[in-house]
């Protein structure tokens, strides 16, 4: 391609001016250029395929549970014919709204940075020698809050499957304990906090609408008031009732239809439990206050041990100043200091001696 | 027999090998490094096909036990794990697997760099041996039933640490302790 295998320092000022602008171009070595760009081009179209790839993920879980939802609620999607509100190319929400006995559901989508080609490749990898990363993995949550009042109280039934996974990675689920039952699939366990809950939210309609292949993609139906993320502060625990599906995104017709009964008979529940049929006995209900108790308990413990710390080390830089400014006194008055110290000392002897006699 | 004092024997029989082998030699060199390649492939090919009969097995059955606290890795508190065989089983051949190729970078950098070649014919046959030895190979390898020793969890080999620490390290597997930890809100740990 190059008119000449001379680079442009090598030609002499005669040669250059005897050129064209076109041939000084071609003197220069472009191949850094042309790899950087050609790198860069290959990371945008990965990126645009990668989110594209995201959004007709969303997008077919959105209309895969779409009979559902419309059924149910007068609004689903986010208003003007939109489905979902894109916040980046991991992280998408839906919505519905507008129906009995509930007040709002969130679906909150947590996609693979598969726009990122790195990104993904890295958390893949690893993940696969360290523990603390989780391979990247597309999660939906459909969180509905209810509008009615009921007890506070925790009970899951989780897949197998990566359990103690979902157990580290929510505060709730391991407040729980798990038990194995008969009458779910294999694949599934009971997590709850007391009996009476898991009982009475087991409907039969919630029973039927599970199966044992659907472990492999439902993560976990939780009724639960507490915080996912392990609280720090008080505030923290204030109760906030909802229920949440946790699940893959998956994109099959039969999953997303095995889906769309377990949301029915979620919403079924919900109603019976507003309508009086589903009541719980006052004492499971107070075995629950009394754990969150001993969670409250535990964070007061933790924030009196900080001020306790905090006090401490004010106290050590008090006495640091104390040493510093006597250090910085000239000879006389440091003596002059000390005795004054002295004396304030044997004043308060004294004084104890005083009040003592 | 204990497999501390069997490897023990091996190690002497093998330095009595490498004394009448003559490294040197670049054929001998050559046969001692195929030797090497081909001990390693055994016993992954072994990890592999054990993680083949645990998926085939899928065994659901649930698990519960508290780990100890390991200060080192930063884990103050005990934590009960619940889990099913197969999640647990799959955990256990996959860090063996792991240490296959720990072993495979060691040895890459203690010959290819380092130029010893004692190590490879030590490591050989050894590894070989060790990898048939491990719990879970035992299980669903050899079909021993997972029983007694091999009962789930396994316990931590008795060696010179657990003595130190006094048993302080030890998996626990007690109804009161796994339903104390299991219900303290150990989770919810925030992601990135």
């Amino acid at each position: 391609m190059l008119t000449t295998s001379k680079t442009f320092h090598m030609h002499t000022v005669e040669e250059l001016t005897a050129m064209s602008l076109f041939q000084r171009f071609q003197t220069h070595d472009w191949r850094l250029e042309l790899f950087t760009l050609t790198f860069c081009v290959v990371f945008a179209v990965l990126y645009k395929v990668g989110d594209l790839y995201n959004n007709s993920k969303v997008t077919s879980f959105l209309n895969g549970v779409r009979g559902v939802f419309e059924k149910n609620f007068a609004l689903y999607g986010v208003g003007d014919k939109q489905l979902y509100v894109k916040d980046s190319s991991e992280n998408y929400s839906s919505y519905a709204s507008g129906r009995e006995n509930i007040s709002k559901v969130n679906i909150n989508f947590r996609l693979a940075p598969r726009q990122n080609a790195f990104l993904w490749a890295m958390e893949s990898i690893m993940s696969m020698f360290m523990e603390s990363v989780v391979a990247p993995e597309d999660r939906v949550d459909i969180v509905i809050t209810p509008s009615v009042e009921y007890e506070h109280f925790i009970t899951a039934i989780v897949s197998k499957l990566g359990m103690n996974l979902f157990r580290k990675t929510n505060y709730y689920l391991s407040l729980t304990r798990t038990n194995d039952s008969s009458l779910l699939p294999e694949s599934f366990v009971f997590m709850s906090e007391a009996n009476e809950f898991q009982e009475k939210t087991f409907t039969q309609q919630l029973a039927s609408s599970l199966n044992l292949s659907m472990g492999s993609f439902l993560n976990f139906i939780a009724f639960t008031d507490q915080a996912q993320e392990k609280p720090e502060v008080l505030r923290d625990l204030i109760p906030k009732r909802r229920i949440v599906i946790s699940t893959k995104a998956v994109s099959g017709k039969k999953q997303l239809a095995e889906l769309s009964e377990v949301v029915e008979a979620v919403l079924d529940i919900v109603d019976q439990i507003a309508a009086k049929q589903i009541t719980f006995k006052p004492e499971a209900a107070r075995k629950i206050i009394k754990a969150r108790e001993v969670e409250i308990e535990k964070i007061q413990k933790v924030q009196e041990l900080v001020k306790q710390e905090a006090l401490a080390e004010e106290k050590a830089a008090m006495k640091k100043k104390e040493k510093d400014d006597f250090k910085k006194l000239s000879r006389d008055e440091q003596l002059k200091a000390e005795q004054k110290a002295q004396d304030k000392k044997l004043k308060k002897a004294q004084k104890k001696m005083r009040v003592r006699s | 027999m204990n497999p501390a004092v069997t490897n023990l024997g091996l190690m002497l029989i093998m330095m009595q090998v490498l004394r009448r082998l003559d490294l040197e030699d670049p054929d001998i060199l050559f046969y001692v490094r195929v030797g090497y390649a081909a001990c390693q492939l055994i016993s992954f090919a072994v990890c592999m096909y054990v993680k083949y009969q645990i998926n085939k097995k899928n065994d659901l059955t649930t698990i519960k036990y508290v780990e100890p606290a390991n200060p080192m890795s930063g884990q103050s508190e005990a934590k009960a794990v619940v889990t099913t065989v197969k999640e647990y089983d799959l955990k256990q051949i996959d860090s063996q697997i792991k240490s296959i190729f720990t072993s495979l970078a060691m040895m890459g950098f203690m010959h290819l760099y380092m130029k010893y070649t004692n190590p490879l014919v030590m490591q050989s046959v050894s590894s070989v041996k060790s990898a048939l030895e491990t719990n879970i190979v035992k299980i669903h390898f050899w079909g021993q039933p997972a029983a007694g020793e091999l009962k789930r969890p396994f316990k931590a080999a008795p060696g010179f640490l657990l003595a130190f620490t006094g048993g302080a390290g030890e998996v626990k597997t007690d109804k009161a302790s796994v339903e104390a930890a299991e219900t303290a809100g150990a989770g919810g740990i925030k992601e990135d």
